[in-house]
């Protein structure tokens, strides 16, 4: 295939590997206190996988690199698998950003999202820690008539049910430490 | 002859007195969330009043004669127009599947709704709120701005990676140019005749010169940028990123980064005030405003609004 050719074709690609998603950023914000110091919680919130120790949806995890641009892939209990990659890491700040986007054309069942930012950060409380997980979510849905197990509510339920697992779970975690 | 002086020393006292006490500047901010528009005095930095409005307020643009405010919302595909004396939705058009970005006539005459879901841009008569044409562009045009002589229109598509130029009298598509990746927001810097799009998911901005519909430049901001506003007296640009929490100041002839500054969080919306001393910047996540002074780029002020700040376009008029 010539230069041109292989020009041609990925300008015809470019359009496909585009999300599209809906007008309304969806907001979700969970807290939780953990019985253990920010650094030793922050230390096993940047493994990757460690989402398996803690949220029980989770059945799982592979992951390649650590760190910024660590990419992990979820299998979840109801079959589906999800895609995370951390796209930004504040170390001195203790805080995170993992996104989560979803190829065109696929539906995650029980979480009928587009993509995902979600931010999860750690900060002192008292002899503990608080942790947080928050940021936005687009439903996959294109359109302005969503079917009932697309609307904004349901990926905005599902979104924090999953997050809520992953910081309970937490929680038990360090408490039987 | 003294006496003359102090007359008019007198008269130039109470004039300029009486200045600062009509010039109220309002900026409305629309709150996502929460079905609401924000009503800010910039003098006192205060939320003076708080409009009920559609569902899911995203998109606003002030009329040039600062008489109106148009909010489109997504959620139950309408536009309010608020009267901009009594604060009050005045009227309300069905419009569309998903209105969002919208831009306006420098008559005021006619108003241009792009519409999220039906790659298409809609011009509404202002007078009679009639549809007066539709013009079909790229998919998901997420940004819409106006040439200076109110021929062209220019729309982001984000899912095609392009800008068009739409030639308003014939509907036809006179250029479409490739931009960085999810092109969001998109401003015209009608001084110099360029185009700042700016590209969330290649976390940059592209440069085009208008008059030859050609990219010039590229610059890199930080993560999930959204909208460029332009400080001419500074001949500096100041871009949101949404998911840095920040503001990148930007030089607007070498277009290198002079800071970065942060705000609060997820912040979208951002507009220059119109005495050129701040700048005003909706953060989605907090709910909140953040006032930056053009001079010192330091955060002065930070006030509450509602869920969901987004404040997508031209915010603020002049009373």
């Amino acid at each position: 295939m010539n230069y041109l050719k292989l020009c041609l074709l990925s300008i015809l690609l470019i359009p496909s590997l585009v999300f599209a998603h809906g007008p309304t950023p969806l907001k979700f914000d969970i807290e939780v206190e953990v019985n253990a110091s920010p650094d030793e919680v922050w230390a096993m919130i940047k493994q990757p996988c460690s989402i398996k120790e803690w949220n029980k949806s989770v059945t799982e995890c592979s992951a390649t690199g650590e760190g910024l641009g660590a990419f992990k892939e979820l299998n979840l209990d109801n079959g589906e698998v999800i895609k995370e990659e951390v796209t930004k890491l504040q170390d001195d700040r203790k805080k995170m950003l993992t996104t989560l986007r979803v190829e065109e054309g696929r539906v995650i069942k029980g979480m009928p999202i587009k993509s995902m930012g979600s931010f999860i950060s750690v900060s002192e409380n008292g002899s503990g820690s608080k942790v947080r997980i928050r940021g936005t979510a687009y439903s996959a849905f294109v359109g302005k008539s969503p079917p009932p197990d697309q609307t904004d509510s349901v990926c905005k339920a599902a979104v924090e049910a999953f997050h809520t697992k992953t910081l309970e779970g937490m929680k038990t975690y360090f408490d039987a430490k | 002859m003294k006496v003359k002086f102090k007359k008019i020393g007198f008269i130039l006292t109470f004039w300029a007195l009486a200045n600062i006490a009509w010039a109220q500047n309002l900026a409305f901010i629309t709150n996502q969330l929460e079905n609401t528009v924000s009503v800010i005095d910039t003098t006192s930095k205060s939320v003076i009043k708080t409009i009920e409005v559609g569902d899911k307020p995203a998109g606003v643009i002030a009329s040039f004669d600062n008489k109106h405010v148009y909010i489109s919302n997504p959620g139950n595909q309408e536009i309010n127009v608020i009267d901009t004396d009594s604060l009050e939705v005045v009227k309300t058009i069905k419009l569309g599947q998903a209105p969002l970005a919208m831009t306006l006539s420098h008559d005021n005459q006619t108003l241009f709704v792009a519409d999220w879901y039906m790659n298409r841009v809609f011009s509404i008569n202002t007078q009679s709120l009639e549809i007066e044409n539709q013009y079909e562009v790229g998919k998901s045009p997420s940004g819409l701005a106006i040439s200076s002589d109110d021929k062209l229109l220019f729309v982001a598509n984000k899912n095609n990676n392009s800008v068009m130029f739409i030639d308003i009298d014939s509907g036809k598509i006179q250029s479409e140019i490739q931009v960085g990746t999810a092109p969001f927001g998109i401003t015209v810097d009608y001084s110099k005749q360029l185009l700042y799009t700016v590209n969330v998911q290649s976390e940059d901005v592209t440069v085009i010169d208008i008059k030859n519909a050609k990219v010039i430049n590229s610059f890199p901001v930080d993560t999930f940028p959204y909208i460029v506003s332009i400080d001419e007296a500074h001949n500096q640009l100041f871009v949101t990123n949404k998911r840095d929490n920040s503001v990148s100041v930007v030089d607007r002839t070498t277009f290198k980064e002079i800071k970065k500054i942060e705000v609060g969080e997820f912040p979208e919306g951002i507009n220059i005030h119109p005495d050129g001393q701040s700048i005003y910047v909706a953060n989605w996540f907090d709910g909140t405003v953040s006032v930056i002074d053009t001079n010192t780029l330091e955060v002065t002020d930070t006030i509450e609004t509602g869920e969901g700040s987004r404040a997508y376009g031209q915010f603020i008029i002049e009373r």
